[in-house]
């Protein structure tokens, strides 16, 4: 009898020791962090000031989009499962993924996405960013719907979308250039609010949307936590959890290496200059294919009328010593904006000639004033060049250093005279000039654009490459003659890989989208 | 023993304390450096070498090396030096000269100008002084200039309150109350009585308030809102520190600008030390 009890004692133990052992499993989270270096000003995509890739790259975890983008320019289905062109290349058709849906579990229908489009483009809805838009017919120049006009954004069935445009357009090129700006919004929860209280409400606080994560908490500004939404339509990667934290730039290396960051954003992007340390600490660095960053110095012709004054200070840079500066050899210098590698390109060249911009300072009138350059805190060393390079044609410079969106408000405003500023390039011709030298966003303050706009509508209405090529090619000279941008060089970068997950797509980041669905825990 | 010692004028004192004569040969060598050597050897701070490279080690020719744009780190060594002392003395002297006569107005004239002077001190020192700082700076714009008188002025409220206990035990000695019977007016009695008897603690703050000046300097350098570029303190050249790489395989870059900063705040500490003994005749030259 005794020990029929001893056994079943034993059993009931050995029973509840396993439940407990079973509840520890599937109480464990599997939480990946993950670093970025700025904050997010917004979770509202539609409501971003600044419009950086710090924002995109966080509402590409709660948002979706119609495709994921390569950073060889190739392309994904994302929200979309296929697209074709329509109506001689006016229209698109988005076939959207049924399996599409919202974070509280309704389906994403092509209504949601023409009633986002429709609401941001509304002039009542203080949408910031809308500019994206203006492709779209029945749009304005500021993307603005235009009343009595047809939007060109319309659901032909429940799950295809059709975008119709002021111009021929091919999906591929129009989701290079615009999928990184479009989000589908969950318009059934907004369908009570007015347009012009859209950004009021509480939503954007805890935002519900149909992209691979879903919201859990934020504290602005500083870590965002996001659960991992199993029933996203292109899958979901073994762990539970993701981490946004926001830590300095120059801690994320350091992060990594000391197993407190398992990722950060963009690409685990690393200079040349930190490739030994990163190998030292057990990081492996892999060298990107593609150039991920074009630099260019701003100018504000306003207050730097003369094209001659600022041709002179294009031959006063030397572009080679400011490229091995900031790339440390992994960069090219340029004359221009035109990606390399690409389809398109520009026979223009570079050249510093010190006595060439001493003339043409002269020719220019250049009364000796003094210049302000503004640049962030990490690129003062490059202004620094910059400033004796120029110095040694006659031209004085201070340098004014200031965040990232001081810096492009400062160039808006008219207070700088010249700024340092680098982008993530795209393969299309116009990916850089299109959105820089318009109306609605004249950075460059140039008193008349027309003559850049008539070349900009010749290549968007170009239907063949050859004569892309060539109208691309009369842009890129009238942009060396007048000067209102210094294009500085293109740059790769090197990628320290995570040492904890696999799977990533590192060199896609910089066009500020993640495969997060595909993502997976290294084995211990 | 004593009486010799009391005899002896402060300076003797002072001279007698051979590590505050060691801290102040110090500071004093530094100084000269720091104004003489750049056009001595001709070192241009500001000057990229391309030659040389970026981030070269130490050589012959650049001698503590080269930074991120190539330019000489001795010769920004030396310039930063001579911002980063101009700071912390200049910052020193506004506090020392804001401090003192409203420590003085608030001790002796009591009532209003005690109320209202003190409050003010406390609400000054309620902020967290480098958060104050900060939001100075990033309103008025960082410049050595700006930064001086942002740490000056938010630094007098030590020095007042220093001032202000003094003043309140020395207003009410014989001669205070003498020199008033006698009808002497209050300026007066405030410059030849009470001053001279409550100056000598300020002395030896004055050199430690210049060390935290530094300090404070290096602090917003290194975190962004120092001097602006491509001028150089020392602060912001141990920011390149900050940097992974540079700290673990660039010790020259940093090394030097951040042992300048310890020995002139050791210094300063120092001479500082070695006023408030060689000011209090009490004070028997032994050190507990």
């Amino acid at each position: 009898m005794k020990r029929l009890i001893a056994l079943l004692m034993a059993a009931v133990l050995a029973l509840g020791l396993t439940a407990c052992g079973g509840e520890k499993e599937t109480a464990e989270q599997v939480t990946v962090r993950y670093g970025l270096s700025n904050a997010w000003d917004s979770l509202m995509p539609y409501n971003s000031p600044s419009g950086s890739n710090y924002t995109r790259i966080v509402c590409d975890k709660i948002y979706d989009r119609l495709a994921y983008v390569h950073a060889d320019g190739t392309l994904d289905p994302r929200g979309a499962k296929s697209w074709e062109s329509t109506d001689d290349g006016m229209a698109v058709l988005f076939h959207l993924d049924e399996k599409a849906a919202f974070h509280d579990g309704t389906p994403v229908t092509a209504q949601h996405w023409a009633d986002t489009i429709a609401l941001i483009t509304n002039p009542d809805c203080p949408a910031l960013g809308r500019g994206t838009f203006s492709v779209l017919a029945g749009t304005d120049s500021n993307g603005c719907a235009v009343a009595g006009e047809q939007l060109g954004a319309e659901a032909v069935d429940e799950y295809t979308l059709k975008l119709t445009f002021k111009s021929a357009i091919t999906p591929e090129d129009f989701l290079l250039d615009k999928n990184r700006e479009l989000y589908v919004l969950p318009t059934h929860l907004l369908a009570d609010t007015e347009p012009a209280d859209i950004m009021e409400l509480d939503l954007w606080d805890a935002p519900v949307g149909s992209g691979p994560c879903k919201f859990v908490e934020e504290i602005p500004g500083s870590q965002l936590v996001l659960d991992i939404n199993k029933d996203y339509q292109l899958g979901c990667p073994d762990f539970d959890q993701l981490v946004v934290t926001v830590i300095d730039k120059s801690n994320l290396l350091s992060s990594l290496i000391s197993g407190d960051l398992d990722y950060y954003a963009f690409g685990g992007n690393l200079s040349m200059d930190d490739a030994e340390t990163a190998k030292a600490g057990g990081i492996e660095v892999l060298e990107g294919e593609v150039p991920n960053t074009f630099y260019e110095l701003m100018l504000n012709c306003e207050t730097i009328p003369s094209a001659e004054v600022r041709r002179a200070i294009d031959l006063a840079l030397d572009k080679e010593a400011l490229c091995l500066q900031s790339t440390h050899g992994l960069g090219e210098p340029t004359a221009t904006d035109v990606t390399p590698g690409t389809e398109y390109t520009c026979s223009l060249t570079w050249q510093r000639d010190v006595e060439g911009a001493k003339t043409l300072l002269e020719q220019g009138g250049y009364d000796g004033r003094t210049y302000t350059l503004a640049c962030t805190s990490n690129r003062s060393g490059l202004a620094a060049l910059m400033q004796q390079e120029l110095a040694e044609v006659g031209m004085n410079v201070t340098i004014e250093t200031v965040d990232s969106a001081a810096l492009f408000s400062g160039m808006a405003d008219g207070k700088y005279d010249m700024a340092i500023a680098s982008h993530t390039p795209g393969a299309l011709p116009l990916w850089f000039t299109e959105s820089r030298l318009s109306e609605s966003n004249n950075i460059f303050h140039i008193a008349d654009l027309e003559p850049y706009t008539y070349y900009i509508d010749q290549i968007k209405s170009s239907s063949g490459w050859e004569t892309r090529q060539v109208m691309l090619d009369k842009l890129q000279e009238l942009l060396a003659d007048q000067r209102p941008f210094i294009p500085l060089w293109f740059g790769r970068t090197l990628h320290a890989q995570s040492p904890t997950v696999d799977n990533i797509d590192y060199p896609s980041s910089s066009f500020s989208n993640e495969n997060i669905w595909a993502w997976r825990m290294k084995e211990a | 023993m004593e009486e010799k010692r009391l005899g002896r004028s402060p300076w003797d004192r002072f001279r007698a304390d051979r590590r505050a004569m060691v801290c102040l040969y110090i500071l004093c060598l530094e100084i000269l450096a720091v104004l003489l050597l750049p056009p001595l050897l001709g070192l241009e701070p500001n000057a990229s070498d391309l030659e040389a490279g970026f981030w070269a080690p130490p050589s012959a020719q650049h001698p503590l090396g080269t930074d991120d744009v190539g330019r000489d780190l001795l010769a920004r060594l030396l310039s930063g030096g001579q911002v980063s002392l101009f700071i912390g003395l200049s910052s020193a002297a506004i506090s020392t000269a804001l401090g003192v006569p409203l420590g003085l107005l608030a001790g002796y004239r009591r009532g209003a100008w005690e109320f209202w002077i003190m409050r003010l001190a406390d609400i000054f020192q309620t902020f967290p002084s480098i958060v104050l700082v900060l939001c100075l700076v990033t309103v008025v714009g960082p410049s050595a200039t700006n930064i001086v008188l942002v740490l000056g002025l938010l630094g007098w409220t030590g020095i007042a309150r220093l001032v202000y206990g003094n003043t309140l035990a020395v207003r009410e000695r014989e001669y205070v109350l003498a020199a008033k019977g006698l009808g002497a007016r209050t300026g007066t009695i405030l410059r030849r009585n009470v001053l001279p008897n409550v100056i000598s603690p300020v002395w030896c703050s004055i050199p430690l308030r210049a060390g935290r000046a530094i300090l404070s300097e290096s602090s917003l350098s290194f975190l962004g809102f120092g001097i602006r570029a491509p001028q150089a303190s020392w602060g912001s050249m141990i920011q390149y520190a900050s940097n992974l790489t540079v700290l673990t395989a660039r010790p020259w870059v940093w090394l030097p600008p951040g042992l300048c900063i310890i020995l002139t705040v050791l210094c300063l500490a120092g001479i500082g030390d070695g006023l408030r003994d060689a000011l209090d005749p009490r004070f028997d030259g032994r050190r507990s």
